[in-house]
């Protein structure tokens, strides 16, 4: 990634239409090779894909995938019908962009070891205690009563291939054989079973997505993912879990490569309830939710709000009404930023006010534009009793524009103004923020975060403060799409600006690829392949047709054998 | 959330009480002194301690008298821990010049640096300000320190956090312990987590864990061999990540080999409550579970290295229990000249101090030999600023407390140091055994602090 630009007054790093995050500013930012190619932002040009038509295929380096601890929790709900969450008990993924399965960042240390070694211990006990009955039908074909060494190693193949995502090798069915028999001998048929499955549940064919070195193949040379390997990278991605009997049955008859059918599966995973997990996962990631659970409101600025189960209901609020726009509501990216709908609690509901449509959504009181203006979200990027028009610039800017900022001066005083009643928030940040030393910076970032001004500090409505009318007006500047430029009236006339604009497609096309790919998207060599899914995006803006256009990029159906270095 | 306990089939009407310890092998002290051990044989342990943001100078740092360094006066924050100022060594002086050498803004490349040593690795992630940076660039001292004197402990070192992984989880200013360079550990912020994982298998009888530990070691030894076909096909950088991972599971495969010798002084405490532990409401009550379980695990001798980490580096917290509402960070980033917003930063301060002191309290109320655990343990308290209103790393706060087993004077408040920091971590690394004359980024280190011990 590229550097910062080392001030604002050149305007914020862009995001290109390579759909990176650093890379080409729009005045003289560090040459990279997308430069002279970024043309997409001149909607209603033929898209950019003049170098992106050779048969030459590029992709990034992606690395193996250790499940992350929604995927974990979710893959032994399929695996043992287990729902108890286990993985929650992990320690935190450490990550450096907004999504918890980047590949270089989740790793695993000392204490995952040792909890992935007590996690399986609970997993087989319960699995036990249930006769194996929650098992995968077929995985344990004879009476557990009465089973046998030939039992044991049927179990081994139909359970393993499950759980490693493809059928076991000859050397690792032998490997867990040898675990089997000896504990059978010892211990008898059941508790060899508990030792069995919870070293499958230990091993790095399960924990990690290990995509192998072909035979044969050369460092650097790209080649195509494998049928197995297609059914995890689909299934991981649009459905949040391992893959489903269908797709491992697509991949053992050989019919999960062509693009039509990596389409054909991803149409039909889009339909299934897992699909809409996946959908609630990236949202809660790219929109910062898990920070709701750390967040405090004061209570006597809001009587009657619960703040016990806010934060939770918040989360769940924004993943609701982000599942209903992708599947239930129009299904746009239009749609997820100017629709109104809101889903709510019951307690929450009757905190807001707000007037229930019979639908399950609710009607908020004022005027709401879509996922911007989310209840949770506004409450999310405020301070405990009073809104901050700065982290909602920077959040806008950061997510909804891909954009990153330079950083303030060291040595000034960056405290918020202390409350003042007798002036709006909005006076006060302007007064806080106008000295030179500040004003290069927050010119960027507070345009952006004053439309939202009419939202307080949990995301109520109001048309003034203390008396004094809200000024709603902001600006948006330093964007690629010269539409874009330009003065904005309020949060909901932003949102209709955004939504029109490439910055913000090239921007959500960038968050979904970097969830889809457990990687920031290599700003080269997976060019092409952001290009023509924001293509894609431009056409339809459908959100579901971007789903599968990811699915049948070259970042998403390709590799390239990693020998280091150079 | 918390964990499932798994094992409250063993600990039924025991919730909230102390158990009774089943018939395990108990040791108390080694014949002789060697490395790791102070002269009478006790075990040496290591703590860190840290809270972010810097301090406020005026009421953090002691008025020295014209008696020398041990004579000082505490200043007000410090007023909680007065009965321990014996114990303290007040490190004024230490410059965080590491920290600066890289990529990152100040709260990054702290929290990389305090206990590392080394300035971070470029990255992507983006910090408070937009600046970008990656991973903290080596192995942290405690890590270093757990290598040799926990090497045959059950745990090689236990993390603790208190809201560490607040606001937005596991990126750079939430994490201060590496056991590499761009290995960040994760402190667990979950009192019934770490209860499950450290304690849960005490209250097993020995026939039961005798048990247990046959079947663990037949699995991870049957996990242990799936690494070698895979690393043979797998790509450079997954081989890297699939060897290290056979290494920690060779680890705890050793480490569960051999029944644990408790310490004399252990007692398993019973099962936290479970609620909330990422929230300003109960911070106050976490925090003492977790030192309760790090001065537990310290008696049982299950592990010899801990941390507790506070908060961290973005710390937007609130601290409803003292009435004070204003968000950390902005509070940190106040001007000189307001009053208020110091007067609240510093009651936050005088709470840390408070728990500082708790800590003590429970360490030394452990015989051990002519004095008590605390005389054993060296407890290192950092931040990942000096000063929150100018972010620099100059002057950042070190304070110590214990003797690690009476090897330097304590009750002193050491002024005018102006040294890299890397210096302590270099004394640190000589208390425990260990000779070496640099620690972290050598450019940034001129050996032990003269004087010190």
């Amino acid at each position: 990634m590229g550097l910062c630009v080392p001030g604002c007054y050149e305007g914020a790093t862009s995001a290109a239409a390579s759909g990176t995050d650093s890379g080409a500013s729009d005045s003289d930012g560090p040459g990279s090779a997308s430069d002279s190619e970024d043309s997409s932002s001149e909607t209603g040009d033929p898209p950019p894909s003049a170098a992106c038509d050779s048969d030459e295929v590029q992709v990034g380096l992606a690395r193996m995938r250790l499940l992350t601890r929604y995927e974990y929790d979710n893959t032994v709900l399929a695996l043992l019908g287990d729902t108890s969450s286990p993985a929650q008990s992990f320690p935190p993924e450490n990550q450096s962009t907004a999504f918890e399965n980047n590949a270089s960042d989740h790793q695993v240390t000392k204490d995952t070891v040792r909890r992935y070694l007590d996690v399986a211990e609970d997993l087989a006990a319960t699995a036990r205690t249930a006769g194996f009955q929650t098992l995968p039908e077929g995985t344990v074909p004879c009476d557990v009563a009465t089973g046998d060494a030939a039992c044991g190693s049927a179990f081994i193949a139909s359970f393993g291939r499950r759980a490693f995502r493809r059928p076991l090798e000859a050397d690792e069915q032998a490997l867990f054989e040898t675990l089997f028999t000896t504990e059978f001998t010892s211990r008898g048929f059941e508790e060899a079973l508990a030792i069995t499955l919870q070293a499958i549940m230990q091993s790095p064919q399960f924990l990690y997505r290990i995509e192998m070195i072909p035979e044969g193949a050369s460092v650097g040379e790209v080649v195509a993912v494998t049928d197995y390997e297609a059914a995890s990278r689909l299934s991981y991605f649009l459905a949040a879990t391992t893959p489903d009997a269908a797709l491992l049955d697509a991949a053992a008859a050989g019919e999960l490569n062509t693009a039509e059918q990596l389409e054909a599966q991803a149409r039909r995973i889009l339909e299934t309830p897992e699909a809409r997990l996946a959908v609630r996962q990236f949202h809660r990631q790219w929109l910062g939710l898990s920070a709701l659970q750390s967040v405090t409101k004061d209570p006597a600025a809001f009587p009657g709000l619960e703040l016990d189960t806010a934060a939770a209901d918040w989360s769940q609020s924004v993943q609701d009404f982000t599942e209903h726009v992708v599947f239930d509501g129009g299904g746009t990216f239009d749609d997820l930023l100017q629709s109104d709908a809101v889903f709510l609690s019951p307690a929450l509901a009757e905190f807001y006010g707000a007037t229930p449509n019979g639908d399950g959504s609710y009607t908020m009181p004022g005027e709401r534009a879509g996922l911007l203006t989310q209840p949770a979200l506004m409450a999310l990027y405020a301070y405990p009793d009073r809104s901050s028009p700065i982290a909602r610039g920077v959040w806008v800017r950061q997510r909804m524009l891909c954009q990153t900022l330079p950083p303030p001066p060291d040595d000034v005083d960056i405290e918020p103004p202390s409350v003042d009643p007798s002036a709006t928030t909005r006076e006060q940040f302007a007064e806080h923020t106008s000295e030179p030393a500040c004003a290069g910076c927050h010119v960027l970032i507070d345009p952006l975060g004053f439309p939202f001004e009419h939202y307080d500090a949990v995301g109520q409505w109001r048309t003034d403060e203390n008396g004094l009318a809200i000024d709603a007006s902001g600006e948006f500047s330093g964007v690629t799409d010269e539409d874009l430029v330009g003065p904005v009236d309020d949060a909901v006339d932003m949102a209709g600006k955004l939504a029109q604009s490439s910055d913000f497609r090239d921007c959500a096309t960038e968050q979904w690829f970097t969830f889809a790919l457990g990687r920031l998207p290599d700003e080269v060599a997976d060019e092409c392949s952001l290009l023509q899914a924001s293509d894609v995006v431009a056409e339809s803006g459908d959100i579901r047709d971007l789903l599968v256009a990811i699915v049948v990029s070259d970042a998403f159906r390709y590799r390239v054998v990693d020998g280091g270095e150079g | 959330m918390s964990r499932r306990i798994y094992r409250r089939r063993f600990l039924q009407g025991a919730g909230g009480l102390s158990l009774a310890l089943p018939l395990l092998n108990m040791h108390s002290q080694r014949a002789g002194a060697e490395p790791g051990y102070s002269d009478d044989g006790f075990p040496l342990r290591l703590i860190l301690f840290l809270h972010p943001n810097g301090i406020w100078p005026a009421t953090w740092w002691p008025t020295a008298g014209a008696g020398g360094q041990t004579d000082f006066q505490l200043g007000a924050s410090m007023a909680p821990m007065e009965a321990y100022k014996d114990r303290l060594t007040i490190l004024d002086g230490l410059n965080m010049t590491a920290a600066d050498a890289g990529p990152g803004e100040p709260h990054q490349s702290g929290m990389g640096a305090v206990w590392t040593g080394q300035p971070l690795q470029e990255g992507d992630m983006v910090g408070g300000d937009g600046s970008l940076a990656g991973w903290g660039g080596g192995i942290s001292v405690d890590q270093e320190i757990a290598a040799s004197i926990g090497a045959d402990s059950l745990f090689s070192s236990l993390e603790f956090g208190v809201r560490a992984s607040a606001f937005g989880g596991g990126e750079v200013r939430s994490r201060m312990v590496y056991s590499g360079a761009a290995a960040p550990l994760s402190p667990d912020d979950d009192p019934v987590s770490g209860w499950n994982r450290i304690f849960a298998d005490l209250t097993l009888s020995p026939s039961e864990m005798a048990e247990l530990r046959a079947k663990r070691l037949s699995i991870l030894d049957t996990v242990d061999g799936q690494f070698s076909t895979l690393m043979a096909r797998a790509g450079v950088e997954d081989r890297q990540r699939l060897e290290q991972h056979a290494a920690l599971v060779r680890d705890l495969e050793l480490r569960l080999a051999e029944e644990p010798v408790l310490g004399e002084a252990c007692v398993v405490p019973g099962v936290p409550p479970s609620e909330p532990f990422d929230d300003a409401n109960t911070m106050d009550r976490i925090s003492q579970r977790q030192i309760d379980l790090l001065v537990m695990s310290l008696a049982c001798d299950v592990t010899r290295v801990g941390s507790v980490q506070y908060s961290n580096g973005r710390n937007h917290t609130q601290f409803p229990w003292l009435g004070s509402m204003t968000d950390g960070h902005e509070l940190s980033h106040a001007g000189d000249d307001l009053v208020d917003s110091w007067n609240e930063w510093a009651t936050r301060e005088h709470w840390y101090c408070e728990q500082f002191a708790y800590l003590m309290q429970q360490l030394d109320s452990i015989p051990e030999g002519e004095g008590t655990m605390l005389d054993n343990t060296l407890i290192v308290w950092g931040n990942e600023l000096a000063k929150g209103n100018t972010h620099s790393h100059y002057r950042t706060p070190f304070v110590m407390a214990g003797s690690a087993g009476g090897q330097f004077e304590t009750g002193r408040y050491l002024q005018g140091l102006d040294q890299p920091h890397n210096n302590l971590l270099v004394s640190m690394l000589n208390l425990f055994g260990n000779d070496a004359q640099t620690f972290g980024h050598p450019e940034h280190c001129t050996g032990p602090i003269s004087g010190l011990v």
